[in-house]
Order: structure tokens, then sequence, then C-alpha cells
């Protein structure tokens, strides 16, 4: 609007500077030049609404380390045995990028935790953002960090406990305050690769999976991303405001025998990146299609000098994004627009629910559900779960698919090969949990992940939400229409 | 015009596959009525029609009510499953492939990004993508003598024009003819329709002054000695494992379009007698019918009730977990054209006009099924989590 204001202010000025020169010599000639400014004036007047769409940007970082003494997240072993938190390698924390254009204002948080908030969280911090923030779209993108607090779906007493609930106040308060100070951003994206993991899936001759839990040794595997995808937002005087940085493998340096908070490689990963850019950015990380993706040195002892190996595998990584980010020439976007949606779809559960209920109460104790299958805990379960799949168009060139859940590394690969525009990111972790997503194939060749109790919704299941995202940004550029051609 | 009859049993297992000389397969009533007339013959049915267009107008629902020649035509196919059924006998099976050039994408997409209609490709430009794989399903009695020869391809019969009116199988009929003399004559050979959504003949819509059957000859014929080359060399084996699998699904689509606007852009295409031989306006979920079959464990088919397009066929080939892939279109019911969703977005004919009506993606959701079905009757698929007791 302040353009559209300006070109109010100064259409006079011109008209008058004019009246006592050359166009002074008829009535008609006269009408000449007002009669261009008028059309100028409606030229601009057409145009500025255009011009005056510009993306705004902020962010802000919270420290989300919960008390100590809380049972931990993704080690089932560490769960049984009543392991709880000890301190604090590395503090956990949120960090919150909010877009604007125009109307739409989106805000992306990140979380140095295993998963996502439930259902419920994440619908409060919904309603919260967009009633405090005026916040219409959100995406909550968890790094899977093993060496977190532990989320569940249902809590025994019926509601979050209070650790939790104070995150996602911090988490609302500090999308609130960036909310206030959004200024005019411009984006940038740059791509490498680096191998700091492996697939820890390993199909023999005979079709076989053996599972490969660490990899030292640093033995080719594949399928393996090593793609490292860099977004960088600075100010429009090139002053880095946010570093994404997307990758696809499991936070799990840490292993079972470590009790104190960390975000494992990935607090290491953003420290090296924030260092090494000037401007103090703020760098995210988006996990991407890990579920089958460990890295080197995954779950290497205590004993063994964990620390080093995480440090390692974080520096590594981060290397490589800072000299993506780096490289990256950002521009104002043009056309500056968000296009955005949560689509519910609903999904039949592989197994027959209530005799996998079962099989995991005989199988692995009462304590199973909070390690995984957490929507199941109900007796009777749900026959069908509901999955929130996001799918984000900035600019009409770099698109976002967000999974609930683990989704396996060809999801990734093939995300990318199909998506209509040239710059894709790709979101496991994402608005919601239902553990593994994994292909058809890796189904069917079975595994961790793959044909176990970690996976439960129909197989499929994620091939369908990949063309889902993928229809929906077809949409978003146009170019589906609503009804058929008739020429 | 042909129905020609396939019966294959394992057991309890019966699949009856029925090939038509026809613009594609019958309505729900007449499949039904196949049923009917063929009580305990089968376990399960596939009947694919060739898609060529001289052939009488099918339809799903007559305003007045089945016609006498098509009833009359599924009695007869009914007897020849019968007869088929009461005749069984011990066979072998092989397969072969090869490749043939006699057609092109008729979606000719430019540097734009628009689509022109190519319909006619005289000096045989190379066009992508397109399939030139043929793919030989060869059976023999145990002595070796042939008994059928199935010809896997994806092209359009639509050599001749709209100015003919005079029935005919196209090119399958003539392919058909020079696989079965080069073989003997004491077999029959089958068209396989496989995904030609957007494949024509280079010598599409031939008018009839321009020599039609002559290219219609010579697209059948050079179809047809590379079917009859490969089938030649196919060895038959018995396998002493013999299975025969099949699963028959039914998925849920929407329709891709609001039904008045269908309705209207099917007139502004078609013309105001279109909805004499079309199915009137597809209202909220459609049910199609997608069977897999499984034959000793290697050679998998799959089926889809439309038009698809070539890439759906390349991609079942790719996926299929089994050596061996066979695609069939216009299979268990006819929903139009089945576009991959790029297709549908870049638009043209089958891809975005309303000759499509099925939710964008619902060829991907099929080939998704079939390989699952694979995987299944593979036994690759548990039943149960890995790491559970039971």
């Amino acid at each position: 609007m302040s353009k559209q204001s300006g070109n109010f202010a100064a259409w006079p000025y011109p008209s008058h500077a004019y009246a006592g020169g050359l166009w002074r010599r008829s009535a008609l000639s006269r009408k000449v030049p007002t009669l261009a400014c008028c059309f100028l004036f409606l030229f601009l007047l057409c145009n500025a609404p255009c011009s005056a769409a510009t993306l705004k940007a902020a962010v802000a970082k919270v420290d989300i380390t919960p008390p100590i003494g809380l049972p931990m997240y993704g080690f089932l072993d560490r769960i049984k045995e009543g392991k709880v938190s000890t301190g604090v390698l590395d503090p956990l924390y949120a960090r919150v990028l909010i877009l604007e254009v125009s109307e739409k204002r989106l805000a992306l948080v990140t979380l140095d935790l295993g998963r996502t908030f439930n259902a419920a969280g994440i619908e409060w911090l919904r309603k919260a953002i967009a009633a405090s923030s005026g916040i219409s779209f959100l995406i909550v993108n968890a790094s899977h960090t093993h060496s977190g607090p532990n989320l569940l779906d249902e809590y025994p007493s019926g509601q979050a406990p209070a650790w939790e609930i104070e995150i996602l106040n911090k988490i609302a308060a500090t999308v609130h305050e960036a909310s206030g100070r959004l200024v005019e951003a411009h984006l940038g994206t740059g791509y490498g690769s680096v191998y700091i993991g492996y697939n820890r899936r390993v199909v023999g001759s005979d079709g076989r999976v053996t599972m490969l839990w660490s990899n030292p040794g640093m033995e080719p595997t594949s399928p393996l991303d090593p793609r490292v995808s860099v977004l960088r937002v600075d100010d429009t005087g090139g002053k880095p405001l946010a570093i994404l940085v997307n990758y696809a493998c499991h936070p799990v340096v840490l292993g079972a025998d470590n009790t104190k908070y960390s975000a494992d490689f990935v607090a290491v990963m953003a420290s090296t990146v924030e260092a090494a850019l000037e401007g103090s950015p703020i760098c995210f990380f988006l996990q991407g299609g890990d579920g089958d993706i460990n890295p080197y040195y995954a779950t290497t002892p205590l004993r063994e000098d964990a620390t080093a190996k995480r440090d390692w595998t974080g520096r590594r990584l981060g290397e490589e994004a800072a000299r993506i980010a780096r490289t990256i020439r950002t521009e104002a976007s043009s056309p500056a627009t968000i296009d955005f949606t949560d689509d519910v779809i609903n999904f039949p559960l592989r197994w027959d629910a209530t005799t996998l209920r079962d099989s995991l109460l005989k199988t692995f104790g009462p304590r199973i559900f909070e390690d995984h299958a957490g929507t199941l805990v109900h007796d009777p379960p749900p026959d069908h779960l509901e999955l929130h799949v996001i799918t984000l168009l900035l600019g009409k060139r770099i698109a976002f698919v967000g999974m609930p859940g683990e989704p396996f590394v060809n999801f990734q690969i093939n995300w990318r090969d199909r998506c209509p525009v040239p710059d894709v990111f790709f979101l496991g972790y994402t608005n919601g949990y239902f553990d593994y997503l994994p292909t058809i194939d890796a189904a069917a060749e079975g595994g961790y992940g793959a044909a176990d109790s970690n996976t439960y919704l129909e197989v499929g299941a994620g091939e369908q939400i990949l063309r889902h995202a993928l229809v929906r940004v077809y949409e978003m550029l146009g170019r589906l229409k609503d009804e058929p051609e008739k020429d | 015009m042909y129905a020609r009859v396939l019966v294959l049993g394992e057991g309890k297992n019966v699949l009856a596959l029925v090939t038509l000389d026809l613009g594609r397969p019958f309505g729900p009533a007449s499949l039904a009525r196949l049923q009917d007339v063929t009580p305990k013959c089968f376990s399960s049915l596939i009947v694919t029609a060739s898609h060529t267009h001289s052939g009488p107008a099918v339809m799903d629902r007559y305003p007045n009510g089945t016609p006498a020649w098509e009833l009359a035509a599924i009695d007869k196919i009914g007897h020849a499953i019968q007869l088929a059924c009461s005749h069984l006998v011990d066979v072998r099976i092989g397969t072969g492939y090869g490749a043939a050039d006699i057609g092109h994408n008729r979606l000719h997409v430019n540097t734009d990004g628009t689509v022109n209609w190519f319909e006619r490709n005289l000096t045989r430009i190379p066009t992508s993508p397109v399939d030139p794989m043929v793919s030989v399903l060869r059976i023999d009695q145990a002595d070796g003598t042939p008994l059928a020869i199935l010809v896997n391809y994806s092209c359009h019969p639509v050599v001749f024009g709209s100015d003919n009116l005079q029935y005919s199988a196209d090119y399958p009929g003539v392919m058909i003819k020079t696989v079965e003399a080069a073989l003997g004559n004491k077999l029959l050979c089958f068209f396989l329709q496989g995904a030609p959504g957007d494949i024509n003949p280079y010598y599409a819509v031939t008018p009839l002054q321009q020599n039609a059957i002559r290219m219609r000859d010579w697209t059948g014929e050079r179809l047809g000695r590379e079917a009859a080359g490969i089938a030649k060399n196919v060895q038959t084996k018995a396998d002493p494992e013999a299975a025969l699998q099949f699963v028959e699904h039914k998925l849920k689509f929407h329709s891709r379009w609001d039904p008045q606007k269908w309705r209207d852009a099917m007139v502004a295409v078609f013309g105001p007698s279109v909805f004499q031989t079309f199915p009137p306006p597809a209202e909220g979920e459609l049910e199609l019918s997608i069977t897999t079959v499984l034959i000793n464990k290697r050679i998998a088919i799959m089926t889809m009730p439309g038009e698809a397009f070539v890439e759906y066929q390349i991609s079942w080939r790719e996926r299929c977990p089994v050596p061996d892939a066979f695609f069939l279109g216009y299979a268990n019911g006819y929903y139009g054209y089945f576009p991959t969703i790029r297709s549908a977005t870049l638009g043209g004919y089958g891809a975005a006009n309303p000759a499509t009506w099925v939710e964008v993606g619902a060829g991907d959701r099929m080939v998704d099924d079939a390989v699952m079905s694979t995987y299944d009757m593979l036994g690759r698929m548990r039943k149960t989590p890995e790491d559970v007791k039971q």
C-alpha cells in the first residue's frame, strides 16, 4: 500500500511543472500531457498492487531445553529401563522463521526434538499464533534428535505435561515477538553434497534385509541422498537472516547410553554455519527423508568418544552448508507469493489394528506406546489415521512437501525428480508423527521401519502423499485447470 | 471382428481372458451377463478391447436397452469360454521381447509448454515418450505345438479414420493374421492393447482415397513380423511349480471435473449428440476395477479400465518385481483417458480435455496397486509385523 500512496502523492507535480512551458501552445495541446498523465496514473495504479507485494521475514530462536529428569525419546530400551535425562550436552532450541506476503503470513518452526507435538499440541499452537500474530500457515518440523525429551500422542493424565505446555507457550511468544519485526527479505537457494551417513537397510542378493546399525568404515550403501539443499533469507542489504539446511540423516550419533539433552549433530551443524557467516543469521535444520538413513557413527557409545563423532558429523555437514550459503545470491522474490496447503488424508492401517495393538503389548509390554504407534494406545484402536500433508510454494519456484513421519530417502529423491519447479525441499517429521513411511519396494523387502511394527500405515501411503503434494504444486502454479479444455 | 478366448487354469484358479476387436470393453451389465452365462467356469475374468475405431459403438448404458448384437456377442463369447474351459490341456509358457516402430506420441509439447495435436506422422519424425517394446507371451501344448501367441503393444488402432464406415479390427487384424500365418495357422494370436492413450500409428486417420487399407496393412504387418519373429524364438517350458494367481481390487476415485463443467465441455468438443455414444456425466465417486495376474510367480499382467498414457506401461515394467510385465488397457471397464500427472498439466487431448474425467494421479495409484498386488502374490508383503509375537 505504501507505493500506491506514493503514486498518488507524486502525480500532481509534473502537471504543475508543465503549466507555463512548452505545452501552453493550445488548449488541445494542453490536454495531451494531461491525458498522458491520466494514462500514466492509471497504468501505475493498475500495476501498483503487483509491485507492492513484497516478501518480509523475521527470525527468532528460543531455548526449549526442558527440565532434567524426564524420560527421553527414541530408544525403546532406555524407555523400558526407566532411564531419565541427567543433564544437558547442548541446549535444545526452537527456531522460528516468519514469512509474509501481503495478508499471508507463514510460521516455520523447527524443533530440536525427536518428533513434533501431538495433534492437540499442534492445533493449540496453530490457533494461538493465528490469534496473536495473524499466522495463517504453520509448519512444525522436528529434527528427530534421539537425545531430547519424549513426546507422546496420548499422555496418561489426558493432558500434556507442564514442560511441554511451557515449550508451546515459549514458541507462541517467540512467533509473536518475531512477527512484530518483519523486514523486507530476499531469497536464494543453493545445493551441494556431503557424505555423513549411509542406508542402514542392506538388501542382500537373496532379497533379505540386514540392518546395519552403524557404519564407521563408511562402506558405500544405496539408496542415499547426499544432497545438501540450502535456502538463504537475507534482508535487502544482503545481511543473512536465516540459513535453512535440508538434509536427510537420523540424528543418532549419540545412543541410548547418553542421558543428556542434545540436538546431536544438528547442533554442531547449526553452530558451524552460524559462525561461518557474518551477520549472525539463524541456521535452521530441516530434516528430510531419513527413514532409512543413519550417520556413519550411529549410536556411538559415550566411552568411544561419541561427542567427537557427533561434532565430526555436524561440522562436515555444516561446512558444506556454509560453503553453499556463502555462494548464494539472494534476490527479491518475483513474484512475491506464498501458496500453502495443509490437507488431511485418511489412511487405513496396514495391519489389523486390534491384533497389532495386542501384539505390541504382548511383545514389548505396556510402555511400547511411549516408543512408537502411540496413536494405537486406545482400546479399541482406530482402523484409520488422519495425516496432515503440507505443501508450500514460495515465489512460484521453491516447493516444500511435509510428511508427518519418517519417510524413506527414495521419497525425497523422487520428489526432487518429479517436482515441476527448480527448487525443492523435502521435510519429514512435519505437522504430526505417524512413525515410518517406507516405499512400496522397501515394505516388501522388510526390515526396520519397512515391515515391522514401526510402520503401520497402509503400504503406498508415502507414494500417495507425494502424488498429492505434486498435484498441489501444479495447482499452485495454475497448471491444473478446474474445467476441461474446450478446443 | 472377433472375440478371442484364452482360459488358463491351475488347480482351482481359472482365468478367462477375452480380447475383443472393439473400441472398448462391454459395460457393467454385459460383463455381469457374461459371468451369468458361464457359471462356475472361471474364477477371474479379464475382458479387454483392442480399441479399434472401426467397430460398433459400445456403451455402459444404452438409452433403449442393450442392443441385440451385443447380447448375441455376449452369448457367443460365453459359449466360447465354456468351450475353452472344457478343453483345457497341459501347457508350457514362455516370453520374449522385441521392438517395433509403427507409431508416435501424438501430443507434441512445444518449447513454451503448449501442446499440439500431432495426429499423423507420415515422415516418422521421432517423438517421445513412446514404447516400442513388443512383448510376447507364448503358450504351447505339452509337445511344443503353439496354442496361443499373445502380443502386447501400445498403439491406437486408428489407421482408418472417420470416413471409413466398414467394420475392421484395423491394424491388429493384420498383425494377427501375420503372426498366425508365420507360425502355421494352427494357433490363435491375441492382441493385448497396452497404454496407447497418447500413441497414434504413423498413418493415423488415413483417408480411404489415400489407400488407407494399404497403410493399415503396412502397420499390422510390421508389428506382426516382429511379433512372429519373437514368438518363434521363445523357448516355452513347463513349470513344475506352476501357479496362477490374481487379485481384483476396486479403487475409488473422485471425478476430476465438476459434472456440469464436464457436460458443457463434452458438448462443446464432441457435439450435442455426444451422450448418445458416451456415458452421462460422472457424479461423485467412481469405482474402478484393477486386476493383477501373476503366472508362475514370474509373469505379471496388470489391467487399467481405460486409455492409459504410455508412460504408465513403461513405469509398470520398471517397477514390477518380476521379470515379465504385461500391461492391458481398456480392460474390465472404460473410464476415459488416464494421463500422467505431468501430462494432465500440459494439456491436450486425453490429458486435460473432457475425454479424461477421473482424478489426476489415478493412473499412478493403479500402477502402485498392481505393484503391491504383485508383491503380495509373491508372498513378499507380510501379513503381520516382523517384530511382534502373535
